[in-house]
């Protein structure tokens, strides 16, 4: 008989395990979502509490953001701002200045906290900061009037008068009743000579202030460009109104003296020069006054020793060495007087370079061979922080 | 649609554009004047796109006014043209014309010549002349228009200026008439006739020359010519130029062009002149406008005084053998109070504060005092414009022709100042602007009187060359102005003295026209010292006679200085009339 065949013994092995991908995709998601969390919610997490703590302790708000940047793979505008003045109240603004430079694009940054960083920049002298800040921050919104205005004040001081006067004209659009483009504008006109543009600029100026004393202050302001233009008859008038304020400063008796002058009273400039200089014995603009009155008196080497003081406390002051140049040349000096009057013309010819320099710069921004000798005209002729300015430019060109 | 002063201003247009005839030959002629006026007419007149608002009209006459009006009675009916009408915004059409007062035909007494300017035609650009006027003086104000007898109907170029002297020691006045690269030389045949020798005397003049002065500078007796050039610009060089704020389009700067040299002519004795720029020391690169000839410090040798347009005047001073020392800067006449170069454009030299010295006095651009140097001696000046009481006045405005003249003949130097912008719309100033006349007190300043002189200075005008002259023979000096694309303008000065006395020096030994002399006339217990210079004012050409006030116990004598320094002295001479003092009749002081 036929052994029936063995049936095959099953298999006690388990059956083998069913794929089951689902488990992988939700490990998968877990995964991701551990790494978006990582990414994404940490860095938040951790700005949320340095913003927490910077108001008391910026000091340990600043690591907290440090990290949370990290967090963000480098990239985490809001962050990086709030540490930017993390770090400046902790007085590392050079620090502070760097890392701002590493945001990818400042602007989509809240104005409000640019703004913030701005003030904060300007009060500690950061003006370079305070300004790529305010940049940054200049657009559409409740703070672009506050951002104007703090860019104008700043860069009245650092940039070129053009572009603030461009600031100034936007200014005066969006905040139509503020006085202060408005005063800006005619110191920047009157600073170019262009004084009848000035005055009707310090004129819309008054016309929007309300207190009496910023009145005031536009009004010593208008009396120069009225003189400059040759209204005389309107600068008396303002000026001997300004005369019997009893807060009349010694910046008015100044344009009195400058504009007895004028008057052909040069006796009575005088004894009001003298008053000024009396007060404030070392004011370089009073006693390039008094100089010139003494030059007219023919009292040439009083002339000269006022103008003198003058030129050694402003060398790059053309008029007073080209005065005392004329002085020395009354005096019979001519060595000295010739020294003096090349000074003088140097300076000048330099002026009327960089005049027609600037314009070509405009036009060609990364010129860096008109941006080297436009920083040395500047140098030449005293404009230390225009040069150091330019030179920044041409090292990056 | 208009009001009065509109009406006005767009007849005068009109009658301006009927008077020119339109600047290119081949435009149809313009409206007859019955006609209702057509745009077109008013566009080819004037720098209607410098001004669209009319400007307002001058203010009644007064009695007592210095000055009155005499244009429309003297016939005179010429209007300098710049080419303003085709808009190509040249810096050609800046620098306007002059006019020149001078006895052609040796009649005593001033007929006008006025060179033509000229038209600009666009794309391509190109430069033409027009023809100037020569009207001749019949008396009474009247003038008759002389210009085709005379030979000067032809337009040589584009003109500007103009100085006279008698070159040729022929004893009639000729006359240099300068331009953009077309400066001639007309000899006077003594027959009323002007013949174009400027190839024939050898003189090389290809530039573009503004001002220009006669005087001997080597004391042969035939007078040299000095002549100013003012940029190197060629119609295909013409920049497009905008003021940055607003992008209106405006004339260039003058820094937008280089400047180029000055030129000196020897006369060659009447054989012609040549050149010696490079060997009298004069070749800069410069930017001439005005240009004044007189021993400005009385050595004996001429010396010439340049305005320059935004660089530093030049102070040219003679050292004999044809040469100069440049001394602006050190004798203190370079630039302004405060050493900064400026626009100047018209000069004088005159004894302002009767100190016995000729002081100078240069008009400058708007934003700059005009620049009064008083002459302390010893080539030394001080800037006085302060404290003669010209500091501010007029700094808003650019002066053109100016000079000094006692308007009122009481023995002192008043000054007037002619004013326009160059630019059409960028400048601080407007375009049209008042004239100034400024009355000396007695030596120590000036008050300005410009609301008395009458109506022509009480409206603004588009001013350039003007020359001061005793046109009627009356004893005081009238006043010719020529403005851009406007008629001139004569003014008859209204405050002669009763009595009164002119000379007019006739040199021998040095040129004929004295450049260079000083004169002296006790007045009233004090010396009135006048200067004959050349090429003082703008462009233009005044009379040389010299005129004194004269009070009942004057004596009728006057002392002269010669150029060279020959002194005599001329007695019993007639008040009321010209007399004329040769050199060498007079005597030894």
């Amino acid at each position: 008989m036929k052994t029936p065949k063995k049936a095959p013994k099953k298999s006690v092995q388990p059956p083998p395990k069913k794929e089951r991908p689902w488990v992988w995709l939700v490990l998968a998601l877990l995964v991701c979502a551990g790494l978006f969390y990582w990414r994404q919610g940490r860095p938040r997490r951790l700005f949320e509490e340095a913003r927490a703590q910077f108001d008391a302790h910026p000091e340990q708000a600043e690591p907290l953001l440090e990290q949370s940047v990290i967090a963000a793979g480098g990239n985490f505008p809001a962050a990086q701002l709030l540490r930017c003045r993390a770090l400046g109240a902790t007085g590392r603004w050079d620090e502070a200045l760097g890392l701002f430079s590493l945001i990818e694009d400042a602007t989509t940054c809240e104005p409000r906290e640019l703004l913030r960083l701005a003030q904060e920049a300007e009060r500690a002298g950061v003006d370079a900061l305070a300004l790529r800040a305010l940049a940054a921050a200049d657009r559409a919104g409740p703070e672009q009037a506050a951002v104007l205005k703090q860019r104008i004040r700043l860069e009245l001081k650092n940039g070129p008068q053009g572009e603030v006067l461009e600031q100034c004209r936007r200014l005066e659009r969006i905040a139509p009743d503020d006085p202060f483009p408005w005063q800006v504008e005619g110191q920047i006109l009157q600073g170019s000579k262009e004084s009848l543009a000035a005055i009707r600029a310090y004129r819309e100026a008054l016309r929007r202030e309300s207190s009496e004393q910023g009145k005031l202050a536009i009004r010593v302001e208008l009396v120069g460009p009225l003189i400059e233009s040759g209204e005389l008859a309107a600068a008396r008038q303002e000026t001997d109104g300004l005369l019997a304020h009893p807060a009349a400063a010694e910046a008015v008796r100044m344009k009195d003296a400058y504009l007895l002058r004028l008057e052909g009273l040069t006796g009575e400039a005088l004894a009001q020069i003298d008053r000024v200089l009396a007060k404030t014995p070392d004011s370089a603009g009073a006693l390039m006054l008094r100089g010139i009155l003494y030059f007219d008196l023919g009292r040439y080497a009083e002339a000269a020793e006022d103008l003198k003081r003058v030129a050694a406390a402003q060398p790059y002051n053309k008029e007073a060495r080209y005065k005392l140049g004329q002085a020395y040349l009354k005096l019979n000096q001519p060595a000295a007087a010739a020294e003096e009057l090349a000074a003088s013309q140097s300076l000048t010819e330099a002026e009327i370079e960089i005049l027609e320099l600037e314009p070509r710069l405009r036009q060609h921004s990364g010129d860096r061979e008109l941006l080297l000798r436009l920083a040395k005209l500047y140098e030449q002729v005293g404009r230390t922080a225009d040069a150091e300015r330019l030179l920044r430019s041409a090292s990056t060109e | 649609m208009f009001d009065a002063t509109g009406c006005r201003w767009l007849i005068s247009s009109i009658a301006l554009g009927l008077l020119l005839g339109g600047c290119n030959r081949s435009e149809p002629p313009p409206a007859p004047p019955d006609e209702e006026p057509a745009a077109a007419a008013v566009e080819t007149t004037a720098q209607s796109h410098a001004d669209e608002t009319p400007p307002p009209a001058p203010r009644e006459a007064r009695p007592d006014d210095w000055f009155e009006d005499m244009t429309e009675r003297s016939g005179v009916r010429f209007a300098y043209r710049n080419g303003a009408e085709a808009r190509q915004y040249t810096i050609l059409e800046t620098v306007g014309g002059g006019v020149a007062m001078i006895d052609y035909d040796n009649d005593d007494d001033l007929d006008l010549f006025f060179p033509g300017g000229g038209c600009i035609a666009s794309a391509p650009l190109e430069i033409s002349g027009m023809s100037g006027k020569l009207y001749r003086n019949d008396g009474d104000w009247k003038f008759v228009d002389v210009t085709a007898e005379a030979g000067l109907a032809e337009a040589a170029g584009y003109t500007h200026g103009c100085a006279a002297a008698d070159f040729d020691r022929d004893g009639f006045t000729d006359l240099f008439v300068s331009g953009y690269r077309c400066s001639r030389l007309y000899r006077n045949d003594g027959r009323g006739r002007f013949q174009d020798v400027t190839e024939k005397s050898g003189l090389s003049l290809e530039g573009w020359s503004t001002a220009a002065a006669w005087a001997d500078l080597d004391r042969d007796g035939w007078p040299e010519l000095f002549v100013a050039n003012y940029l190197d610009w060629r119609p295909a060089d013409n920049k497009p130029c905008s003021e940055p704020d607003s992008r209106v389009r405006d004339v260039c700067a003058p820094q937008s062009y280089p400047g180029v040299s000055d030129q000196l002519f020897r006369n060659r004795q009447g054989a012609g002149f040549e050149e010696i720029t490079d060997a009298a020391g004069i070749r800069r690169a410069d930017k001439g406008l005005g240009v004044l000839a007189a021993d400005v410090n009385e050595d004996g040798w001429i010396d010439f005084y340049i305005a320059n347009d935004v660089i530093a005047n030049r102070l040219y001073l003679g050292r004999g053998d044809l040469r100069f020392e440049e001394q602006a800067t050190l004798s203190g006449t370079a630039a302004s109070e405060f050493g900064a170069p400026e626009g100047s454009m018209g000069v004088d030299f005159g004894d302002y504060n009767g100190d016995g010295r000729g002081d100078l006095w240069v008009v400058n651009f708007e934003m700059e005092d005009n620049s009064l140097y008083r002459n302390d001696g010893n080539d030394s000046f001080t800037h006085a414009s302060v404290l003669a009481g010209l500091g501010g006045r007029c700094r808003a405005l650019v002066g053109f022709g100016t000079g000094f003249a006692d308007f009122d003949s009481d023995g002192w130097l008043d000054l007037y100042v002619i004013n326009g912008h160059v630019y059409y719309h960028v400048g601080r100033s407007p375009y049209r602007q008042p004239a100034f006349l400024f009355r000396n007190l007695a030596g120590g300043s000036f008050a300005d009187v410009s609301d008395s002189a009458g109506p022509y200075f009480s409206a603004p005008h588009a001013g350039r060359g003007a020359a001061v002259g005793d046109l009627d023979n009356d004893g005081a000096a009238d006043l010719v102005v020529v403005h851009q694309n406007d008629p001139v303008v004569l003014l008859k000065n209204r405050r002669p003295s009763e009595r009164w006395l002119r000379v007019k020096l006739q040199g021998e030994t040095c040129d004929r026209e004295a450049i260079g002399a000083k004169v002296t006339f006790e007045h009233d217990g004090r010396s009135l010292v006048r200067f004959v210079r050349s090429g003082a004012g703008y462009l233009s050409q005044s009379d040389l006679r010299i005129l004194f006030p004269v009070s009942a116990a004057d004596a009728l004598e006057v002392g002269v200085v010669w150029p060279g320094g020959r002194r005599e002295v001329f007695r019993r001479l007639s008040a009321g009339r010209t007399n004329v003092l040769a050199e060498g009749t007079g005597e030894n002081p």
